[in-house]
């Protein structure tokens, strides 16, 4: 690749990436004026509406990012469910203990001396 | 045993006749000869008692072996039969728990609150305050359901069907009975009964379900009281509430239907899409809807499963049904095991798209209709349908007529677009997908340039 098809490479990806941020910012415009529900009338609409949620999404991050909380919050977000589910975990076993322990006391006091042993 | 087989015969010969009749004697069209015997067998099924009800109930669940009218006419199964009496249910709390129902509860009514093929329901108090898995402590005087299973029922059902299975599948091997599996069907029935009279399966489902849920405010599952539930016994908190058909009353009260049905639907898809477990038999005597504005799901003896490479899938079905693409719902379908013979992929194709056009394309849409077509369209071309995909179509359609009970307008596949959307974005925004593309999506757009 000589220096001119270099440049024209750079060039070329300039173009593309200007042509598609003027599409987006279009795409964007028209997914910011959607009626609720208008997403759905068809690809054009659900790229726009798509579009606009990114934005939205973006704005949002962006936000996040300048007050230095994302990296943050995302990791104790990750912690917390982690902990909420391993939480879950010991509760469930000690629902299934609770009731293995009501099974094996009944045994145990229909065994001792002087229970009677019967079916019901 | 042979009067019960006499009484079997009995029922099955007028019921049959009935069916005949129904069908204008094999006259009428495929479908109404279907629905005829679909009736029929439901009825015969009531009348038979509990073993018959199981089995009508596992048939409504596995439209992967039967046909679509039987499967959607067995949700209409009645199941309520006389209660035991309580010194029978208390004898079985005694041997499980070794403690008369009078000790081990505040206090218990004796007339059950419900009475079904397998178990019955009692009204309690809790006596102390208890710790449940999730959600915040019961506190002592709670008030509870305590459901018993039906001492020997397990027994009786299987010796029921027993009896009946040579002569079923005698009958069965006959004519056009011959394409359902009825013996594929008993096999299969011992498993789920087994199962299903085990009640710590149906209370540690539950348990998973809230704690899934337990950041959605409009989710309510009983908690399970552990200490109290063995293999026969499952002690809840009770719940009250309005189950579906008494639901103009609660309108009355102010709740807001639609917004509940939408958010029920979400419930459903989150469950299939997300978290890969759902609730597989949501009929309308499974879910109540609660004085303060909440939906309260019951009964998780029936739970489907979703991988994570289905759900993909799963969502792409979901999408195309829901914008009536034909093509996207076969490609993605047969990612899911639905594969259609080649030389029928054509014709299958039309008929769905005709059919997505005729039950799908214009308010209020038919998902029902699109389902029962769907399913008969691929019983035609003879492609076997696979036990999950089965189970989730049924599913679905439930959760619509679960929905249009709760709001009778909705219309679920308006509910389900957001959701469709929102999961294809995301798939298509997935790393690995853009990673794929964009090389393509690049060289593409630099030809257009250069063009």
């Amino acid at each position: 690749m000589n220096n001119d098809d270099f440049m024209k490479f750079l060039a070329s990806w300039a173009l593309v990436h200007e042509t598609a941020d003027e599409g987006w910012k279009a795409a964007v415009e028209r997914g910011m004026g959607h009626e609720p529900g208008e997403m759905g009338q068809g690809p054009e609409a659900f790229v726009d509406g798509l579009s606009a949620m990114v934005q939205e999404r973006k704005e949002q991050l962006k936000a996040e990012l300048a007050s230095g909380e994302a990296d943050a919050a995302s990791t104790s977000t990750d912690v917390s469910e982690h902990l909420d589910d391993l939480r879950f975990e010991v509760s469930e076993l000690r629902g299934r203990l609770e009731s293995l322990q009501s099974s094996l006391d009944t045994l145990l006091s229909r065994t001792e001396p002087g229970a009677g042993i019967g079916a019901e | 045993m042979a009067s019960r087989r006499a009484r079997i015969a009995g029922v099955a010969g007028r019921r049959g006749a009935a069916a005949l009749v129904g069908a204008r004697f094999g006259l009428a069209r495929r479908s109404v000869r279907d629905a005829a015997t679909a009736r029929q067998l439901r009825l015969g099924f009531e009348e038979l008692g509990p073993a018959w009800i199981k089995l009508g109930q596992l048939i409504s669940v596995r439209p992967d072996l039967f046909p679509a009218e039987w499967v959607f006419e067995m949700e209409l199964l009645r199941d309520s039969v006389p209660p035991m009496p309580f010194s029978a249910i208390s004898r079985v709390i005694e041997h499980d728990f070794g403690g008369s129902p009078q000790e081990l509860f505040a206090s218990i009514e004796e007339v059950p609150v419900a009475s079904a093929s397998i178990a019955q329901v009692h009204r309690a108090i809790l006596r102390d305050e208890y710790r449940p898995v999730v959600g915040d402590v019961l506190p002592a005087g709670s008030v509870l359901a305590v459901k018993v299973v039906r001492p020997g029922v397990e027994r009786s059902v299987l010796e029921d069907i027993a009896a009946a299975r040579p002569a079923v599948e005698r009958f069965a091997s006959l004519g056009a009975l011959r394409r359902f599996s009825l013996s594929a069907l008993f096999d299969e029935f011992a498993e789920s009964l087994h199962s299903e009279c085990d009640l710590r399966n149906e209370a540690r489902v539950a348990d998973r379900f809230a704690f899934d849920f337990r950041a959605d405010p409009v989710v309510l599952v009983p908690r399970v009281v552990w200490p109290l539930t063995s293999r026969r016994v499952v002690t809840m908190e009770f719940v009250d509430g309005w189950r579906l058909s008494d639901l103009d009353d609660a309108a009355r009260r102010g709740i807001d239907g639609r917004a509940l049905a939408i958010h029920g639907a979400d419930v459903f898809l989150r469950s299939v899409l997300e978290l890969g477990r759902y609730h597989a038999d949501l009929h309308p005597a499974n879910v109540f809807v609660t004085p303060d504005g909440r939906i309260c799901y019951l009964d998780f003896g029936i739970v489907g499963h979703t991988e994570p490479a289905q759900r993909d899938a799963i969502a792409q079905v979901l999408a195309a049904t829901v914008y009536g693409d034909a093509d996207r719902a076969l490609v993605y379908s047969a990612k899911l095991g639905l594969v259609v013979p080649p030389e029928h992929v054509e014709a299958v194709r039309a008929a769905v798209a005709s059919l997505m056009a005729v039950t799908l394309s214009e308010p209020p849409r038919d998902v029902r209709g699109f389902a029962i077509g769907f399913l008969r369209i691929m019983n035609a071309a003879g492609v076997s349908i696979p036990v999950g995909y089965g189970l989730l179509v049924k599913a679905l359609v439930t959760v619509e007529g679960v929905a249009r009970a709760i709001y009778p307008d909705i219309d679920i596949t308006e509910a389900a677009k957001p959701y469709a959307t929102r999961l294809i974005a995301q798939q298509m925004m997935s790393p690995a997908r853009l990673a794929e593309r964009m090389p393509a999506a690049i060289a593409a757009a630099l030809r257009e340039l250069a063009g």
